[in-house]
């Protein structure tokens, strides 16, 4: 082994080592930027992901609110606790309610809401 | 064991007024010999400023964990060969296509680049030891080149004693061998 040369044949450019500093000092401060970059856009996606998921929960969405609402109020009326004035003191519309059932009830037995001259004799 | 020299460096950066310039007082006590090591490991220029940058950067943001069991340049020279060390890891996984070998990169290296000041007998030792298993290549650039004694060569690479003699010795086996193989004249 002592034949083996000890000399050192790796160099550096000219004036590397007087710019080092300088340039490891620009690199942190670039590093520190970046980190920071970093943790505000993880924390907007944290942000973000969670309106996201509460947005998404079943159930308050509008068109499965109205129907588990209908469905409250059968089993309400099913079970005896809400009687029908109770369900028309409850509804917006409680007179357009009571002609839907007249309707009903009075084509069951056939007579005609508006009757002509013809079939109203008197 | 560290130095009164090295001490008052860290009295300096251990005060927040004063750390930056402490720190850069600690990068040219050290720079040269740091960027020496690096070099050797992973050959060509570019990279070793690369390693060498992150190098120094880990050493400012860990300087508060630093023991002072163990002088400085020990604890400088453990961050640089484990940066080098994994550095040249990443290397592997990046061509892990058979297309380009970073080892054939750095034989290149050395007989075309500007920063490379040597014989041929030279440069030729440099590429057997670039055969060596890159640990190896490091323990035998420690002892050889650098003239660290084992128990500072077991402090920076965490490796024992024995251990160390034993992959140096084989190391040198293997130069050997490599040199009569191809039959280099003036070795």
């Amino acid at each position: 082994m002592k034949k083996i040369p000890k000399h050192n044949i790796y160099t550096a450019p000219e004036g590397y080592f007087e710019s080092l500093t300088d340039r490891v000092f620009r690199r942190k401060k670039t590093q520190q930027q970046q980190r920071l970059i970093v943790r505000i856009a993880a924390a907007a996606v944290f942000i973000i992901g969670m309106v996201l998921f509460s947005v998404r929960q079943p159930g308050v969405n509008e068109g499965n609110f109205q129907s588990l609402y209908d469905q409250e109020v059968e089993l309400y009326i099913n079970s005896g606790i809400w009687d029908a004035e109770d369900v028309l003191l409850l509804a917006e519309n409680p007179d357009e309610l009571l002609d839907d059932i007249i309707i009903e009830e009075w084509s069951a037995y056939g007579i005609d809401e508006h009757p002509t001259e013809e079939e109203f004799p008197y | 064991m560290i130095s009164q020299d090295d001490l008052e460096l860290l009295e300096l950066i251990k005060n927040p007024a004063t750390k930056d310039k402490g720190f850069k007082m600690l990068m040219e006590k050290y720079q040269r010999r740091v960027y020496g090591i690096i070099r050797k490991i992973v050959v060509i220029h570019e990279d070793a400023d690369d390693v060498l940058q992150n190098t120094f950067l880990k050493a400012y943001r860990n300087i508060r964990k630093f023991k002072e069991e163990s002088s400085l340049f020990t604890w400088l020279y453990r961050i640089a060969t484990n940066e080098s060390l994994n550095f040249l890891e990443k290397k592997k996984k990046y061509y892990f296509l058979p297309l380009t070998d970073h080892q054939k990169v750095m034989e290149d290296y050395l007989d075309s680049s500007p920063y490379i000041n040597g014989d041929d007998i030279q440069r030729s030792l440099q590429k057997i030891m670039l055969k060596l298993p890159e640990k190896q290549r490091l323990v035998f650039n420690l002892k050889y080149y650098e003239e660290l004694s084992y128990e500072e060569i077991s402090q920076i690479t965490d490796t024992s004693i024995g251990a160390l003699k034993a992959s140096y010795h084989h190391a040198v086996k293997k130069i050997e061998n490599h040199i009569k193989t191809e039959g280099i004249q003036g070795l």
